[in-house]
């Protein structure tokens, strides 16, 4: 029982600094959204079709896994781990991909 | 239209932004015009279903989860995501904010009136009032999106002397200020430019307090022409026209579903798209134009997916009109949305079922019945003011709230255009929805427009194919 409550106090206490840092990365002004933009910008500049042949290829499938899922999702984890949950990103499955029509 | 990134310039850019039109209203109007037309309404297209780009944009703003459309719209047309009820300024100021020098020192720069600085054209085109927000947020700066004409000022804001949304237009461009006004706005909302001493063609008083005449202070100062109905519209020559202002209606313009009963008469989204195309490529220094489909979400709010749907079809219809009178080569065309409603499609309705039915399975030919023993419908609300029948539009409001399963729906016809669907939640209006709605692009630097992205990533994209 000790050891969970200092556990508990442990992972508390890593979550508040987790805030802290990520409150203090990310203070929001209108400065920030630009550059935040242009960056994402940049990013896409920088993606360059790969039209080769792929070895492997590896299917996820969400089952059910909807739009609103997956935002509701991202913010659950975001809050989960105690950072600003709205403008986190499930990595790697939603950065930098192709969405394509 | 061909698969071929273009990473020129753009020498015009037209945004069409669907109010409200979340994705599920997307695969309900697809499906609602197919079977319209008599056709396959699943594998249909709408216009821009048509375009090689997408992505998906996180709508929220910098304090709402689930955003409204002044901090959406601010995002789009200036990068810069902020607070609700703000237009075009940046998220340190409070919605109500009554000082004009915190307004002044807080503005974000739009890409209207940068296209305006760099001598292009520009044209704000909607179905709602010229002075609701996502207009509004094109050309104006203030803490409070109801802020439409001076009579709506707060008293701490009006006597300090802020500018009302609709004096925006007229002040904040020309003599010495931005540009020389904005070349085409058609809209509604005349009532907010008009004097309470004038009563318009539709018999309404104007809104004004301040004794200005802001449809002739148009005229007088940009030296453009002022319209007010369908026979003056049809009669514009676009030739002939460089600068006008048309305001159809004293609020917002009618749902297309009732556009055959306005009073004046008035355009369709689609011919004003198209008009104002032609009044703005004249400028070989090239336009930005904003078009919106405001009732989109109007429908919504009041939980009437039939007008929901059309008006989003609508919306496709101007797309097509826009796409067919420019160069896809030197045109930006961005649609997208500012924000989603809980309109849902659920069930398990087979192929070819009315979108606007009740739930019939593969198989079967009468409905499915929920555990209550009672057919549901395919589209539904997740809140609102749920189940009406014989209620056109917005005339829901002056019906009581009938949230849940409040009838056996057996012998309604929930495809009559004047049915409202079922909502759990009961609200006075059915409210936005917090996921991500679509951005569909084609023309120059349309190949930027892929994967997730904050709403604001939208200017950057039109920013950059402008090459400001």
């Amino acid at each position: 029982m000790q050891l969970f409550n200092l556990k508990r106090t442990a992972m508390v206490a890593m979550l508040l600094g987790s805030q802290l840092l990520s409150n203090a990365a990310m203070a929001e002004d209108a400065q920030f959204w630009l550059n935040d933009g242009a960056a994402s910008l940049n990013d896409s500049k920088k993606l360059v079709p790969n039209a080769k042949k792929a070895k492997n290829v590896i299917l996820f499938v969400g089952d059910g896994m909807g739009i609103s899922t997956v935002t509701g999702a991202r913010i659950f984890e975001g809050q989960l781990k105690g950072i600003d949950g709205e403008r986190h990103k499930c990595q790697k499955s939603e950065k930098r991909d192709f969405v394509r029509g | 239209m061909a698969n071929v990134i273009n990473a020129k310039k753009a020498k015009n850019v037209i945004l069409f932004v669907g109010d409200g039109m979340g994705i599920s209203t997307v695969t309900g109007a697809r499906i609602f015009e197919g079977q319209l037309k008599g056709i396959d309404g699943e594998r249909h297209k709408l216009s821009f279903e048509e375009f090689p780009y997408v992505a998906l944009s996180k709508t929220y703003s910098t304090n709402q989860q689930t955003a409204d459309s002044a901090p959406t719209m601010t995002a789009m047309i200036s990068g810069v995501k902020t607070n609700d009820g703000i237009l075009s300024l940046n998220q340190s100021v409070a919605r109500n904010e009554p000082s004009p020098t915190v307004l002044n020192a807080n503005k974000v720069t739009t890409l209207l009136e940068q296209a305006e600085q760099a001598g292009k054209s520009t044209g704000v085109v909607s179905t709602a009032r010229i002075t609701h927000a996502t207009p509004a947020a094109t050309y104006a700066h203030i803490s409070n999106r109801d802020w439409e004409a001076n009579a709506n000022l707060s008293a701490a804001a009006a006597s300090n002397g802020v500018k009302d949304i609709a004096a925006q237009l007229i002040d904040n461009f020309g003599n010495g200020k931005i540009g020389d006004g904005i070349d085409v706005v058609f809209g509604g909302g005349r009532s907010y430019f008009l004097p309470n001493s004038i009563t318009d063609i539709e018999g309404t008083k104007g809104r004004r307090t301040d004794g200005r005449n802001l449809t002739q202070e148009y005229v007088s100062k940009f030296g453009g022409v002022y319209i007010e109905n369908q026979t003056a519209f049809n009669a514009l020559n676009p030739v002939t026209t460089n600068k006008v202002l048309g305001l159809f209606n004293p609020s917002h313009m009618e749902y297309e579903q009732d556009r055959p009963n306005d009073i004046a008469g008035e355009p369709s989204l689609a011919e004003m798209t198209g008009k104002a195309v032609d009044i703005l490529k004249k400028n070989q220094n090239g336009y930005f134009l904003m078009v919106e489909g405001g009732r989109i979400d109007h429908a919504s709010h009041a939980g009437n997916a039939y007008r929901t749907f059309k008006d989003a079809v609508a919306l496709s219809d101007a797309v097509r009109e826009a796409a067919s009178k420019v160069n896809l080569n030197d045109t930006l065309i961005i649609v997208t949305a500012d924000h989603s409603h809980t309109l849902t499609i659920g069930g398990y309705p087979k192929r070819g079922n009315p979108i606007l039915g009740k739930v019939v399975e593969p198989g079967k030919t009468t409905p499915t019945l929920a555990a209550d023993g009672k057919p549901y419908t395919t589209v539904s609300f997740a809140n609102g003011p749920g189940y009406h029948v014989n209620s056109p539009g917005d005339a829901v409001y002056n019906e009581s709230i009938a949230a849940g399963r409040v009838v056996d729906m057996s012998g309604v016809d929930t495809e009559d255009p004047d049915f409202h669907q079922e909502a759990l939640v009961p609200l006075s209006s059915e409210t936005h929805a917090g996921e991500e709605v679509a951005i569909y692009a084609i023309g120059p630097k349309a190949y930027l427009v892929h994967g997730v992205q904050e709403q604001s990533y939208i200017y950057q994209v039109m920013k950059d194919a402008f090459g400001f």
